[in-house]
């Protein structure tokens, strides 16, 4: 098997066990950016740097969510 | 290449459907396993546009460099080991110089890219051939790793090689220990290691590595910023080991 392969079975994997464990969409998103920051900070040398730009693209988007996330939570504490 | 990306369009139309559905029917499991299968998808898509060379290709074309660097050596009478030349202001991605004598002397300001033949030098001891194997390969170890090699931790390099060659499905993986001037080198899980077997009976290895030992002796010589003569070569199945030693800075050898 393919290093790039074993990283994304490794995504797979942890995508479905998540979407199984989370009750809502904001847990599920912050696990899966859980998962992806693991499995790329983990694989980071074995991956092109081509392939790593998309990845990290795909990164700060889950983490605008994860701000948006934040941010609502605050402001249901907040208001 | 063309099933990652069929797998990958697959996903993230499952995935649409999926959330489509679990949001219709109010079921949060399958919004989950939707969403999941869109990421998926993109993952799958990103990592589609990886192409690897097979193995039988990689093979034609080692082999016959391997052959007419045989005959080189032959033809010129070449019995020395390879000297790895880091790189330096002549020589920006380093080379590996092939000595003509055994007590050989070099002059690195007299040495550059254009070289093949470093003929027109100090003394017949300064003679010899300049070969640039292994140069390319070093700059995708930097270009992965995303660093400069220059004055790095050999533990750096050798994590870096390591990954880099498994990655690339040429070598499962390399360890490189030093003590002292010495260096050794083991590269375990080579997958042409048939090549090299006809290779080191030609004593090839020792006079001018391939492309692949090469690459790591010069990422060597580069992180300690010194150049390194080679050694000896050994061979055990699908591990090879380099024995090598540095021989003192650019500044000495200029």
């Amino acid at each position: 098997m393919d290093v790039d392969d074993a990283i994304i079975l490794v995504i797979a994997i942890w995508v479905v066990i998540s979407s199984l464990v989370a009750k809502s969409i904001d847990i599920y998103i912050t696990l899966i950016l859980i998962g992806l920051l693991v499995a790329s900070e983990i694989g980071w040398l074995f991956i092109k740097p081509e392939i790593r730009q998309t990845l990290r693209l795909q990164t700060y988007f889950l983490l605008f969510v994860f701000v948006i996330i934040v941010a609502r939570k605050i402001m249901n504490i907040l208001m | 290449m063309k099933i990652k990306y069929i797998v990958g369009v697959i996903l993230m139309l499952i995935g649409a459907f999926m959330s489509l559905k679990g949001a219709t029917d109010s079921n949060q499991n399958l919004v989950n396993l939707g969403i999941g299968g869109i990421f998926l998808g993109t993952i799958v898509l990103t990592f589609s546009t990886t192409e690897y060379v097979k193995y039988d290709a990689v093979k034609a074309m080692i082999s016959p460099y391997i052959k007419d660097t045989s005959k080189l050596i032959k033809n010129l009478e070449l019995k020395n080991k390879a000297v790895i030349i880091p790189p330096y202001e002549n020589m920006e991605n380093g080379g590996v110089f092939i000595p003509l004598h055994a007590d050989f002397n070099l002059d690195l300001a007299r040495l550059d890219n254009s070289m093949l033949f470093a003929t027109y030098v100090g003394g017949e001891n300064e003679m010899g051939v300049i070969l640039s194997a292994g140069c390319e390969l070093l700059g995708m170890y930097e270009n992965y790793a995303e660093m400069d090699f220059s004055g790095t931790d050999i533990k750096v390099v050798e994590s870096v090689v390591s990954s880099v060659l498994r990655t690339l499905n040429l070598a499962n993986s390399v360890e490189i220990s030093e003590k002292d001037e010495e260096l050794r080198i083991y590269v375990e899980g080579l997958k042409f290691a048939n090549i090299c077997n006809t290779a080191m009976e030609g004593r090839v290895c020792e006079c001018a590595p391939c492309p692949l030992c090469s690459s790591i002796l010069i990422s060597l010589a580069k992180s300690s910023g010194e150049l390194v003569a080679v050694q000896g070569f050994n061979l055990e199945d699908t591990r090879v080991e380099i024995i090598s030693r540095k021989i003192g800075g650019i500044e000495k050898w200029m």
